[in-house]
């Protein structure tokens, strides 16, 4: 089991017994003192998950995740947390939180909500592969392609997308045998497929 | 404080002795200036007289000159007769003897050069004659050819004394005969006559030898005799002159002369010192009569005011001892006003007396009433001899008898035994100069319960400055004693009522605070657990672990420690702890509150200790509820920055601590009674923790204030002084 885990806890104490454990777990870790030295230290979308004390002086936990959101939003965040608050934990939750557990943590579960987290990513991750692909395909298509595909995805038939752009269905034909090519998909249900794909993703 | 008697005077002088010496010292000085004056005018009168007797004796000289001269002059004419030249000497000596009485000569002798008497008118011409020899005034005429004179000598015809005057007689040039006047002493005295000296003057005429050639006095007993060789030194010594001398008739006199440079002949005037002395000695007896007089008059007259006088301050006596016993005297009439204006006065304060003997038995008896009242004990100690007088209320409140004797010993047995070497020590310092005590103490009355004694003693000094009693009253306090102790019971109930509340609210944050140990030491555990699960274990960093657990434990078990302190109802003794610690220890308490407030605590602690005496827990009260105040301000509205700031500083001789917080501020109608009980404006408060501050701060000899930021926002400022203070 390997992966690497951001650690942000003001206390030093904390901070040093939590990377001990995450690193006897046989996680690479990185221990960070405040919010701030975590964003000063993050570059692009950081790789692992990170994990996160929720009251801290100055930025606390909360507010770093809303900075977060903008600069690494596949970052998955587990907080830790001294009391047990509710209000706090929700909050942290709707805005995608990957777990939320109070002080002092076992270390089983602590490990578990990691690797959750990291399997997770590395879930996002194959997931947002397969939707570049497609979008790189869609990004091939000329204009009039396009409308083609749009109108097709919609369940029109030739003779129908035809009418609607104003052409011959002969026409019509070939830009959809090329759109069919460009999009690797031999039916057009494939297509219809992979179009919902990229709109959903 | 009755001022002591002025010592009497040994020898104090009376009154008729005072005022004699009034008079004596008036009369003398102004008779000794007189006879100073007197002496003085008398040594000018003298000398004023000396020289008009001078001026006399020179107008005598002067004339007996003129005389001489005018004899010489007829006696040269007469030489020049051509009879004389014919050799006619009968003819000659008729003609002078015609100028004889002319001249108011005895005679008129002509001498050859040898001394030969060639004729004299005394005798008829062709009488034999007797040879007079070459004398002096022939000597002196042949030698320098001058007219002279002669002095006193024998007449050889008539055997009296006489003078002559004489000239030369030339022919062709030289000196052939010379022709001389004699005169008789009586000759000159028409001299002495015209200057009309008082009659016991003595006036006379001296030739150059001092032989008296005319005299006022008894001419014919001393004409030709010679004057006193003292007189006749000084004759020669000076032209004129005055000497002390005597008369040759035995007076003494003054003597006044002058010289004359022609003849060498003197006029000698004696004025007899008794006449000189005669007025000076009169007006001094005159002087020292009339002072005499005004001595007697002015001694008389002493005597008699300074007996009035002592009369009248003695008839005063009686009832001046009268008015100080207490009674109004009858006063004597007197003989001056003063005095009457004296007894008036007596009198008056006589009356005064009475009636302020009255007013005050007056107020003794409203003191009594008042003391009686109150349950004041009235007692006085004389230190001289160590003896205790007590008013009857004490004696019921310190359980004495009426007639009970009462010593130091005996009140003292009665003070509780802890309070005894404390009321002793107080006591004895009255012996040693302290002017006044207060104290309190407890009494333990024979088979009652304790009664709490409140004492208040002043000491009265004698003029020495040394203690001479003590006056003091004293008073049961047991119920008041009674109520303080229970409001301080109560004061510390309430004050630590308030902490406990106060934690209440810190409770969660610091619930996290112990979390955070608690988080370390598990995670620690789990690790070390791993490592140890691991087929070749780093023992190294499992014990590196170990010691951070027990870092951390340890860390855990101080915060519980202090929890139980704030939470415990005991105080802590007073200590000497340094006042950033302090200010440290309560940030790491609300950090964590705070915090979850969205705040933020900015210490500025200083670098320099801060040693303050103080109950850590009772300082650590007032500064978390004024941090705790400071979030609730900031929490209302957004935070302008969210931190306050909490500065321990030093400022002169005390520690500075202050919370700053730019929230909301003090409303202005609440500012002046913030620290007054049940002031708040919280929902759930009681309104007591700024005035259980205010109380603590009160308690540690230091003030707790407060006052809006200009910038926003308040501040509280609590001084203590430092434990090093003078």
């Amino acid at each position: 089991m390997s992966g690497l885990v951001h650690l942000v806890d003001d206390q030093p104490a904390v901070r040093k017994a939590l990377a001990r454990l995450l690193g006897a777990a046989g996680f690479t870790v990185r221990a960070y003192a405040g919010a701030q030295d975590f964003l000063d230290a993050l570059a692009g979308d950081a790789d692992g998950c990170l994990v996160l004390d929720l009251s801290m002086p100055g930025m606390d936990g909360l507010a770093l995740q809303r900075a977060l959101a903008a600069r690494a939003p596949q970052l998955p965040i587990i907080f830790l947390t001294g009391h047990g608050d509710i209000d706090s934990g929700v909050r942290a939750m709707k805005l995608g939180a990957a777990d939320f557990l109070t002080k002092p943590v076992d270390d089983a579960r602590l490990i578990a909500a990691i690797e959750a987290a990291l399997e997770q990513r590395r879930q996002l991750r194959g997931a947002d592969a397969e939707l570049a692909d497609i979008r790189q395909r869609l990004a091939t298509l000329t204009p009039r392609e396009t409308e083609v595909l749009e109108l097709l995805v919609e369940g029109l038939l030739n003779k129908q997308v035809a009418a609607a752009l104003g052409t011959v269905e002969k026409t019509v034909k070939v830009h959809r045998a090329r759109v069919m090519a460009k999009m690797q998909v031999r039916s057009p249900t494939a297509l219809v497929r992979l179009v919902d794909r990229a709109r959903r993703g | 404080m009755t001022p002591a008697p002025v010592p009497p005077r040994p020898h104090a002088p009376g009154v008729r002795a005072s005022l004699a010496l009034l008079v004596l010292a008036c009369v003398l000085p102004v008779a000794m200036v007189a006879a100073i004056l007197i002496v003085n005018f008398y040594h000018r009168e003298r000398a004023q007289l000396i020289d008009n007797t001078v001026a006399r004796a020179h107008a005598i000289i002067a004339a007996t000159d003129r005389d001489i001269a005018a004899t010489q002059l007829a006696l040269q004419i007469l030489s020049g007769s051509t009879l004389l030249r014919d050799g006619d000497l009968a003819g000659f000596h008729q003609r002078a003897a015609g100028l004889v009485g002319q001249l108011g000569a005895d005679s008129i002798v002509l001498l050859d050069t040898d001394g030969t008497l060639l004729l004299s008118t005394r005798r008829p011409y062709g009488a034999p004659l007797a040879r007079l020899g070459r004398a002096p005034l022939l000597q002196r005429i042949l030698a320098n050819g001058q007219p002279g004179v002669s002095d006193m000598f024998t007449g050889p015809l008539n055997g009296k004394p006489i003078f002559s005057v004489g000239v030369p007689v030339r022919r062709d040039g030289a000196i052939v005969m010379t022709l001389n006047a004699i005169y008789t002493p009586e000759r000159l005295l028409h001299v002495l006559g015209e200057q009309q000296l008082p009659p016991h003057w003595r006036a006379s005429i001296l030739d150059t030898d001092g032989r008296v050639a005319t005299r006022s006095h008894e001419l014919a007993t001393y004409a030709g005799q010679q004057v006193s060789p003292a007189l006749r030194r000084q004759l020669t010594a000076a032209s004129e002159a005055g000497m002390d001398a005597r008369t040759l008739d035995g007076q003494d006199v003054y003597v006044v002369y002058s010289r004359s440079p022609r003849t060498g002949w003197s006029a000698v005037l004696g004025i007899p010192r008794s006449e000189l002395t005669a007025r000076l000695t009169g007006t001094l007896a005159w002087l020292v009569s009339a002072a005499a007089a005004a001595l007697a008059a002015g001694l008389g007259l002493a005597w008699l005011l300074g007996g009035r006088i002592a009369r009248s301050v003695q008839a005063l006596v009686a009832p001046a001892r009268a008015a100080g016993a207490g009674a109004i005297p009858a006063i004597p009439p007197l003989h001056f006003r003063e005095a009457n204006e004296l007894g008036n006065a007596l009198r008056e304060a006589a009356l005064g007396m009475q009636r302020a003997r009255s007013g005050m038995r007056e107020s003794e008896q409203q003191l009594a009433l008042a003391a009686n009242a109150a349950h004041l004990g009235i007692w006085t100690r004389e230190l001289r001899n160590d003896t205790i007088w007590a008013s009857d209320q004490w004696r019921a409140l310190f359980g004495f008898d009426a007639n009970q004797p009462l010593t130091l010993d005996a009140l003292l047995a009665r003070v509780h035994p802890d309070d005894r070497a404390a009321v002793q020590r107080t006591l004895q310092d009255t012996l040693h100069g302290t002017p006044r005590y207060d104290m309190e103490y407890r009494l333990l009355p024979a088979g009652g319960a304790p009664r709490w004694i409140a004492s208040h003693g002043s000491v009265e000094f004698d003029e020495q400055g040394r203690p001479l009693r003590v006056r003091g009253v004293s008073l049961d306090i047991t119920a008041r004693k009674q109520a303080e102790l229970e409001l301080l019971q109560k004061q510390k109930e309430v004050t630590h009522l308030a902490r406990v509340a106060m934690l209440g609210e810190l409770s969660g944050a610091l619930a996290h605070e112990l979390n955070q140990p608690l988080t370390a030491i598990l995670s620690n555990a789990q690790a070390a657990r791993r490592f140890l699960a691991q087929p070749e274990p780093d023992l190294a960093e499992v014990a590196e672990i170990l010691v951070d657990i027990v870092v951390e434990d340890k860390r855990a078990g101080d915060i519980i420690q202090r929890l139980r302190r704030l939470f415990g109802k005991q105080d802590m003794p007073r200590q000497r702890l340094d006042a950033r610690e302090l200010a440290d220890g309560v940030i790491r308490l609300v950090r964590n509150d705070l915090i979850q407030h969205g705040l933020s605590v900015r210490a500025e602690l200083g670098d320099k200790p801060l040693a303050i005496l103080a109950d850590p827990v009772q300082l650590q009260q007032v500064l978390i509820n004024l941090l705790m105040n400071a979030c609730d301000a900031q929490a209302a509205p957004p935070a302008s920055d969210g931190v306050i700031v909490l500065r321990c500083a030093r400022d002169g001789d005390a520690a500075l601590f202050s919370v700053i917080d730019h929230g909301t501020g003090i409303a202005p109608d609440l500012l002046p009674r913030i620290f007054e009980p049940f002031t708040t404006t919280k929902v759930r408060g009681m309104g007591l923790g700024l005035s259980i501050c205010r109380s603590i701060a009160a308690a540690h000899q230091g003030t707790l204030w407060a006052h809006n930021n200009p910038d926003g926002g308040a501040s509280f400022h609590l001084r203590l002084p430092l434990a090093d203070a003078p």
